[in-house]
């Protein structure tokens, strides 16, 4: 038997009792349905942050911070350090870095500069209207990284002007007609002194940039700006407390490949600080979707198991009532081995529809969450899909889904292959 | 040729053991037809089966022109009852479902025959056994009569040099089981078809040239061809 006669068979054989038949489809359809959507939402969650990767660069970049009390209390106690410098905001004390610090990291082999992030906050910021802002943060340019502008360029860190970028979401508040209306304008910017003096400096809006998971809110301002800023909101403190650094950027020679780079982040970790780079701080993200995806990936595989037992019920009963039927085609010549690839191929055309009416109605469900999405809370993160149907992941579960209804499928088909049509013929 | 040597078929195992055929010897020759005869249980229709290669001997040996076919393959085996047999029962074993033409095609399907040259050859099939105007109909809409000539239709479809029959007129009333012997007959001496045919109707036995009566899974009687 030609294979095209054994597909048009088992396709006619599905048809012949349509109701078990869909009903089986839809145990499959249920399970493909949820993997698809989970593996489409890791997809497009996944595809993002690698383009955000791939956007922003800063491979040779490695974000430092100190060891221990820097991030949430740590439920050991820790040894007083005399050494250690420290900071105490909200009643909170997180250890920092200071200029030993940085001369410690600077003398690593294979970092060409230590620059020390500055965080200054600003109380207001204002544009070419009379309204007044808040600014949630301002991030200081890091060389190296790639800033995602949709108009004009990301600042620069050797000008000695004073340079931000602004998000798309702040052109209109602030009083420009559109993002490249924006460029070149002037942007106010207030801070406060130690003692709750408000003071004003003059910023070029350079660029309007993308909102990202690396900016997350914040304008990216130049090194000019960052230090007037800082020595505002510092103003009169002594230096002791003025080079204290939440964290610093060692940036390490160019052209360095992935293990190289994973060295120098070794060597400034041996000398007790935690080193990131780009990639691994926005790794932990993916870490997350990739746990809850397979949480939902789990909840879809039980859901193809029950309908792998519907698969095999159903091609069980096919059997029994075609006893006669695979009797006489034994009996005209066919193979066990054709009557298996048979009854096989209707296992997989159910695990085969079941699976294309799950990815369809998947497909239709995410793209509308997707574009749902884009228009409400991930309007500013561009380029952002939440939910990816790449061609290739759904090949995958399709061809997972099929084979696994063709290894549920091969139970009953052996039982089909191994009839012998004497008995077959008999049976009443 | 097919020869049959010493042949016995038992059925089960130790106590709950059958012997349904002792050690059965005889030849068909090229050609001829076989009526083979016998009360109910006597073993006809295992005989049958064993000629058939549906089957295999408990002991002995079935040589189909000189070639043991114990010795054979099953593949072998599949091929040979593909290419060689035809094959009529008494209760048809039709898919009612199914288009008449459709179940007369199923010996080619599984032979591989392309879609084209099949449904000539099935369309030239139920020509010969005069039921060409039923091709389209559900096999379930047809009489006993009518689902016997498809049924030989299917058997003649692959160019068999065999036809086994077993109780063909068995399910069916004299006149209509008439039609389907001179149906099997006229194949017979038209086209050289070799018949075997398992029955209780000394008729058809007796137009058959020869005629095995079997008893308690043993040969009582033979009448050979008058050379
Ligand atoms: N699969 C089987 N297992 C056990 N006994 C069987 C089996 N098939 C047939 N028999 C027995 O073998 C004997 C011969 O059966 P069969 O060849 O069908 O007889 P006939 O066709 O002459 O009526 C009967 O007694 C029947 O019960
Ligand atoms: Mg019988």
């Amino acid at each position: 038997m030609r294979y095209i006669d054994i597909i048009a068979t088992a396709n006619h054989n599905l048809k012949r009792n349509k109701l078990r038949t869909i009903l089986t489809i839809v145990a499959v359809f249920i399970g493909s349905f949820t993997i698809t959507l989970t593996v489409g939402l890791n997809a497009g969650v996944n595809d993002y942050i690698s383009k955000q990767l791939g956007t922003l660069g800063g491979d040779n970049v490695l974000i430092v911070t100190a060891k221990g009390m820097n991030s949430a209390p740590t439920s050991e106690p820790k040894e007083y350090n005399p050494n250690q410098s420290t900071n105490s905001t909200f009643g909170l004390t997180i250890n920092t870095m200071n200029d030993v610090d940085v001369a410690k990291i600077k003398s690593v082999d294979k970092v060409t500069k230590v620059t020390p992030q500055l965080i200054p906050t600003v109380s207001y910021i204002q544009g070419s209207s009379d309204k007044k802002y808040q600014l949630a943060s301002v991030n200081q340019m890091v060389d190296g990284i790639k800033v995602d502008v949709v108009a004009g360029s990301a600042p620069d860190n050797n000008s000695t002007d004073n340079q931000i970028d602004i998000l798309p979401s702040y052109v209109s508040v602030l009083g420009f007609k559109d993002n490249t209306d924006a460029v070149g304008k002037t942007l106010t910017i207030a801070a406060k002194t130690p003692l709750g003096l408000i003071q004003t400096v003059e910023a070029k809006i350079v660029g309007v940039q993308n909102d990202s998971l690396l900016a997350s809110g914040g304008f990216m301002i130049n090194d000019h700006l960052t230090r007037q800023l800082y020595d505002i909101t510092t103003e009169g403190m002594p230096d002791s407390i003025r080079n204290n650094y939440y964290a610093v950027v060692a940036t390490i020679s160019s052209g360095m490949t992935e293990k190289e780079i994973t060295d120098v982040k070794n060597m400034v970790k041996d000398l007790g600080y935690n080193a990131m780079t780009v990639r691994d701080r926005i790794g932990t993200v993916s870490t997350i979707i990739n746990a809850i995806s397979y949480a939902l990936i789990g909840f879809g595989a039980v859901a193809l198991l029950a309908a792998s037992f519907g698969v095999i019920n159903t091609l069980f009963m096919a059997v029994q009532e075609r006893t006669k039927e695979i009797g006489l085609m034994k009996a005209v010549g066919m193979s066990g081995g054709r009557v298996f690839i048979l009854f096989s191929i209707e296992a997989i055309l159910l695990g085969f529809w079941g699976s294309l009416i799950g990815m369809s109605l998947a497909y239709v469900v995410g793209s509308g969450l997707s574009n749902y999405a884009s228009q409400t809370f991930l309007k500013d993160l561009k380029g952002f899909t939440l939910i990816e149907f790449p061609i290739t992941y759904l090949l995958i579960v399709m061809g997972v889904v099929m084979l696994i209804a063709y290894l549920a499928g091969t139970l009953p088909a052996r039982r089909a292959a191994k009839l012998n049509p004497i008995d077959a013929l008999r049976y009443e | 040729m097919i020869e049959v040597k010493n042949i016995s078929k038992t059925y089960g195992k130790n106590e709950n053991s059958f012997t349904a055929l002792h050690d059965v010897s005889f030849k068909i020759s090229d050609g001829s037809s076989l009526a083979i005869l016998g009360k109910s249980g006597s073993g006809k229709s295992t005989l049958m089966h064993i000629l058939a290669l549906l089957d295999k001997p408990t002991k002995g040996s079935v040589l189909i022109d000189d070639s043991d076919t114990s010795e054979m393959t099953s593949h072998e085996l599949d091929k040979l009852r593909n290419e060689k047999f035809g094959f009529v029962f008494q209760q048809f074993f039709m898919n009612s479902n199914d288009t008449v033409l459709d179940n007369v095609i199923l010996p080619l399907k599984v032979a591989g025959v392309t879609k084209r040259e099949r449904k000539r050859r099935a369309l030239e099939a139920l020509k010969a056994v005069e039921m060409l105007d039923k091709a389209k109909n559900k096999a379930s809409d047809l009489s006993g009569g009518q689902k016997q000539r498809v049924c030989i239709a299917r058997a003649l479809v692959n160019n068999p040099s065999i036809i086994f029959a077993d109780e063909p007129t068995g399910n069916l009333d004299t006149a209509t089981g008439d039609v389907i012997e001179n149906l099997l007959f006229g194949l017979h001496k038209d086209k050289g078809i070799t018949l075997i045919i398992v029955t209780h109707d000394a008729d058809l036995a007796a137009k058959c040239e020869e005629n095995i009566y079997m008893r308690d899974g043993k040969i009582v009687t033979k009448r050979e061809a008058k050379l």
